[in-house]
């Protein structure tokens, strides 16, 4: 899952995918804004064919976070 | 051992001067004394001494050099003199001042001293005797100085997480400390043993706080082993377990009462006397979610430490005047075994929604605490100092 949700977040923020790191967030990836966030957000539940809801949206605040919430989704994907 | 022991008869010690115009010069400024004969040549000549001659007290105020720097030194009270002034010292004369010790009076603490001084052609100019008191005051004071800048501090729940971290870090500045613990041993024991083995001073004592008698006794046990108790440091807490409210017992709500309320109670009502005594202080932990929007099902956690930031407050009050400090720390999530059994997700988001990105070290806290013990926080009290991140701004 790590390296899936990694690949969505360089295509989306439009950055290296080794400069993805467990400390990756909006402070530090440059266009990773509210527009691209919810463009990821979509990107997400494409690939994991699952629905997030509005306040789990709000959490997945930096990489850590959104392996976070999709474990708490689907804990086998872990 | 009373420093008079160290002197028996025979002892000696000596020290030598030159005598120039300028020790006249100056012996006339300070005392005042300018007769002729030691400041007027022409006047000198005249006289049966044929020359200027120096003050007889300026070659005995020698003796006093022989005394308060050698024969004793420091702790010296020179209580009489009997002087005979034999020959007239001159300019150019170099003096020999010389000290014997011709009588110890052990119980009175006195040394009767010979005196002679001499001059650079073995004459004898002056003698007498001095009787001089050595004084123990000097050494029982700097003891007494000693006894009163040493560090003790108490610490409940000194064992793991952020007391632990306060343990290390207080016996790595001079504290010593007593780890409280009330189960864990093993954890005692093995911070006890680093502590030690850096140069620290530390001792274990098992007590649970709720138990006034335990808490007596390991106060006591403390006052035993380091002879005083000058830090008070009320970190024991009771395990958070997330509990909705319509489950809870009345029993759930007492027990963070116990630990943390009843606990801090029998500590610092042990210890007062100690604190009053030493100018000392007290730091009770609570949480930072007590001045922000606390998690939900921890009422009786947040509740405890609500309480305690009271107590706080006022004991600040209450012992202000009597120079004992009281104050709180209130830490954020910190990372310790305490948020265990918090999920991760919650965990990361605190961290994320803190200004500094990341959950706090016990050291951070431990930072905090040595801080407002010490003497830079000297007129701090009833403070509560909130190490967050940045998570609450007020």
């Amino acid at each position: 899952m790590e390296e899936k949700v990694k690949e969505i977040m360089s295509l989306i923020f439009n950055v290296d995918i080794e400069d993805i790191t467990e400390d990756s967030s909006p402070d530090n990836l440059e266009n990773w804004d509210s527009l691209r966030h919810m463009n990821f957000v979509n990107a997400l539940e494409e690939e994991f064919d699952i629905e997030l809801t509005d306040e789990q949206v709000t959490e997945m605040m930096n990489f850590k976070l959104v392996l976070a919430v999709l474990k708490e989704i689907s804990p086998s994907s872990a | 051992m009373n420093r008079i022991e160290s002197y028996q008869v025979g002892d000696t010690a000596h020290i030598e001067h030159l005598i120039t115009a300028d020790d006249i010069d100056k012996f006339v400024e300070l005392t005042g004394d300018d007769n002729r004969l030691h400041v007027d040549a022409d006047y000198a000549k005249k006289t049966s001494f044929k020359g200027v001659v120096a003050h007889g007290m300026l070659g005995a105020s020698f003796i006093s050099t022989i005394i308060g720097k050698h024969i004793p030194g420091d702790g010296a009270l020179w209580v009489s003199q009997n002087l005979q002034f034999l020959l007239p010292i001159r300019i150019g004369d170099k003096l020999t001042i010389a000290a014997e010790v011709i009588h110890v009076q052990k119980r009175q603490k006195l040394l009767t001293l010979s005196i002679k001084i001499i001059n650079q052609h073995k004459q004898l100019v002056q003698t007498g005797e001095s009787q001089v008191k050595v004084l123990d005051l000097e050494e029982s004071k700097i003891k007494m100085e000693q006894e009163l800048q040493k560090k003790v501090v108490l610490v409940t729940g000194g064992a793991t997480g952020i007391g632990a971290a306060v343990s290390a870090l207080l016996a790595n500045e001079g504290y010593h400390v007593l780890i409280n613990y009330r189960n864990n041993k093993m954890g005692a024991e093995n911070l006890k043993q680093e502590i030690l083995a850096q140069g620290g001073s530390a001792k274990i004592f098992q007590a649970d706080v709720t138990h006034r008698e335990s808490v007596e006794k390991m106060v006591q046990a403390t006052i035993r082993e380091f002879g005083a108790v000058t830090a008070l440091v009320n970190n024991a807490t009771s395990k958070i377990i997330p509990q909705e409210f319509d489950t809870l017992e009345w029993d759930d709500i007492e027990t963070h009462l116990r630990v943390q309320i009843q606990g801090a109670f029998n500590c610092i009502t042990c210890v007062i006397p100690e604190l009053i005594k030493h100018q000392g202080s007290v730091v009770n932990v609570s949480t930072i979610y007590t001045s922000s929007t606390p998690p939900a099902k921890l009422s009786g956690y947040i509740m405890a430490k609500a309480a305690i930031e009271a107590l706080t407050k006022s004991l600040a009050v209450e012992y202000g005047p009597q120079g004992v400090r009281f104050n709180t720390v209130s830490p954020g999530m910190t990372e310790t075994a305490l948020i265990a059994d918090i999920p991760e997700k919650v965990r990361l988001l605190t961290a994320a929604q803190t200004p500094l990105k990341r959950l706090a070290q016990p050291e951070n806290i431990a930072h905090a605490i040595a801080f407002l013990l010490s003497d830079q926080a000297q007129h701090i009290t009833g403070e509560n100092l909130k190490i967050c991140g940045g998570s609450v701004m007020i």
